[in-house]
């Protein structure tokens, strides 16, 4: 019995980095129709940018710094070059350029911080024992970050006039504009909070893995793997996806077989497929004409 | 004439490619011109589906595992020859094809590409997991050098010729689907499934035929991959190459055969034209994917439509506008 909320604990953790990763790519399908071949890039310089502030400055702050400093960067830089220009395109022309950005940013960590994998400093580590059941702290953290950071979106999207604003540009942009949104705004709204997803999946990923530079696109796929799961364009659906998807991987792990942890990712997207080919909260689909 | 003027290009491409081989005296130069005649190919079947038809494919890499694996299985524990391993390889992609294309096309759309990206993680890790058939993460090895009757193609130079018969053969097909009935069709679908629906197109028999075809590029490139490197390395076939493939298709000319060509062979041998940029190599070829995106909407094929039109207007009236337009 104790094991088995250990491993419930340990997969809801997994997934939830995946859920972050499958959010910040549904919220910028839903502003943008197109996809953010990057996004892993905030989660792996996330990870390095803070673990080379720490050097200089506490741990928290570190990474305050680097979160913000990541996200403002979604939010300008990276937005303005690698989507604005190409917004009148059809979607492939984004889904190439920021696969450009992402190879330019990969490289570029590469160079600065070298291709060999380094531990990230253990900044949360030890563990709880409550009632015979050992809880890695950090694992708690991770859960507890992923559900505050959640109801803030939610909270943010459901009850502010940005928020309003910003639902109404992924409905209608011609509208939204008529009615005074300012459309520039919106899609830097909608990268700063992609950016920060990622990034603060990226520092609370970190310890657990080493630093590699494969880490952001290997944590992407899986976001991607979520939003299917869970349903395309879905907002709840890639927070239920990521977590069926982390779950999945801990039983199977535990009760299975180690070897296979990715494999375990694919029969579940199979299953979906088969049965659900929507998935879970899939609506119907209705391309925007 | 038109004939000629028309094939003019492909056949002084095509005399080039055959003089290359002459003057390169590296093999390893050599190895990135067959790898450049199986992106082509790739590319060349991305351009059915997604150029062409409009479905954006990114599992092109999957399509050509399935040939690699089909072909290299077919080679090794059948003992079967080149040509038959290739039909065998082709076969199957196309049957992959059709069972991804059938359910999932109805669907379309972005969505598509979605699923898309499902089916190339789902087939990568059968490739690495499936160890008794597929060699697992081991990979397949023991492929023979392929051989044609007598002829054993032993070196890199010999199997080059064998990769050049197979790109002017995909070349051809890809063109006659373009100009036939067939690729109007697909372009129909491509520029509005609802207009062409009311001309009369079953938009879902095309989509999933171009689909399938798209699957037998794949077929080829597989099984050339699999005679070239004589063993078949589950790595190979990520979502990563199969962007690049996509990169290809986009940098070269949407929608343009020549364009396609071009662009497969610059994307193969850039980074090693960036090599003097020593580390900064890899960041300065994501910049410069970036770039013309950005500068070249049409693609580079796109810059020789400019400065024909260009031409074109000096020599008749100034009021002749660029047709390179943006789509």
């Amino acid at each position: 019995m104790g094991s088995l909320v250990q491993i419930a604990v340990n997969g809801l953790a997994q997934g939830s980095i995946y859920a972050l990763m499958a959010l910040a790519i549904v919220v910028i399908y839903n502003t943008t129709e197109t996809f953010n071949f990057a996004q892993g890039e905030f989660v792996l310089l996330a990870a390095y940018v803070s673990a080379s502030l720490m050097g200089i400055m506490p741990w928290y702050l570190a990474m305050l710094v680097a979160v913000a400093v990541i996200a403002l960067f979604g939010a300008t830089v990276f937005q303005r070059v690698a989507y604005w220009p190409l917004r009148n395109s059809t979607f492939e022309f984004v889904i190439v350029s920021t696969l450009g950005v992402s190879l330019f940013l990969r490289n570029m960590a590469k160079i600065v911080w070298g291709a060999i994998a380094r531990p990230y400093p253990e900044y949360f580590g030890g563990v709880w024992r409550v009632a015979g059941v050992s809880i890695v702290k950090q694992h708690v953290l991770i859960l507890a970050m992923t559900g505050g950071l959640i109801l803030l979106f939610y909270l943010f999207m459901m009850k502010t006039t940005v928020g309003a604003m910003m639902r109404a540009t992924a409905q209608n942009k011609q509208a939204a504009t008529l009615m005074g949104v300012k459309v520039s705004r919106m899609v830097a709204l909608t990268y700063f909070f992609a950016a920060l997803l990622g990034s603060v999946a990226g520092i609370l990923v970190a310890p657990i893995f080493f630093l590699t530079i494969d880490m952001g696109m290997a944590t992407m796929t899986k976001g991607f793997a979520a939003t299917i799961v869970g349903g395309f364009g879905s907002i709840p659906g890639a927070i239920v996806g990521g977590l069926l998807l982390g779950l999945v991987e801990a039983f199977a792990t535990a009760f299975i077989s180690p070897v296979y942890k990715d494999a375990y990712t694919f029969v579940t997207l199979l299953a979906i497929l088969v049965f659900l080919p929507r998935g879970i909260f899939g609506e119907r689909i209705a391309e925007k004409v | 004439m038109r004939f000629m003027r028309s094939y003019l290009w492909y056949l002084i491409g095509l005399v080039a490619l055959l003089v290359l081989p002459q003057v390169v005296s590296s093999p390893y130069i050599m190895f990135l011109l067959n790898m450049a005649i199986i992106f082509v190919i790739l590319a060349l079947g991305l351009n059915v589906v997604f150029g062409m038809t409009g479905m954006l494919n990114l599992a092109s890499l999957a399509f050509s595992g399935i040939g690699a694996y089909t072909s290299g299985i077919l080679a090794v524990k059948l003992g079967l020859p080149f040509p038959l391993a290739l039909i065998g390889a082709v076969v199957v992609a196309m049957l992959f094809g059709l069972m991804v294309g059938l359910p999932t096309i109805r669907i379309g759309g972005h969505y598509l590409a979605f699923m898309t990206i499902a089916f190339g993680e789902i087939m990568r890790l059968i490739f690495q997991n499936w160890t008794p058939v597929t060699g697992g993460a081991l990979g397949l090895s023991g492929i023979k050098y392929a051989s044609i009757g007598p002829l054993v193609l032993k070196t890199h130079w010999s199997y080059y010729h064998l990769s050049l018969t197979l790109l002017v053969i995909m070349v051809y097909v890809a063109n006659r689907i373009r100009v036939s009935k067939l690729g109007r069709a697909f372009e129909a679908v491509r520029g509005s499934e609802v207009a062409a629906r009311a001309l009369g197109i079953n938009t879902y028999y095309h989509k999933v035929l171009a689909f399938v075809l798209g699957a037998a590029f794949g077929g080829v490139a597989g099984t050339l991959y699999a005679f070239l490197m004589r063993y078949v390395d589950p790595g190979t076939f990520t979502f990563e190459e199969s962007a690049r493939v996509l990169t290809m298709v986009m940098v070269g000319g949407r929608g343009s055969i020549p364009g396609v060509i071009i662009g497969a062979f610059l994307l193969t041998f850039l980074p090693e034209w960036l090599r003097f940029l020593k580390d900064y190599y890899m960041a300065m070829y994501g910049l410069g994917i970036l770039l013309i995106v950005l500068f070249l909407p049409g693609g580079v094929i796109s810059l020789w439509d400019k400065v024909r039109s260009r031409f074109a207007a000096g020599r008749r009236a100034p009021a002749a506008q660029t047709s390179a337009g943006k789509r």
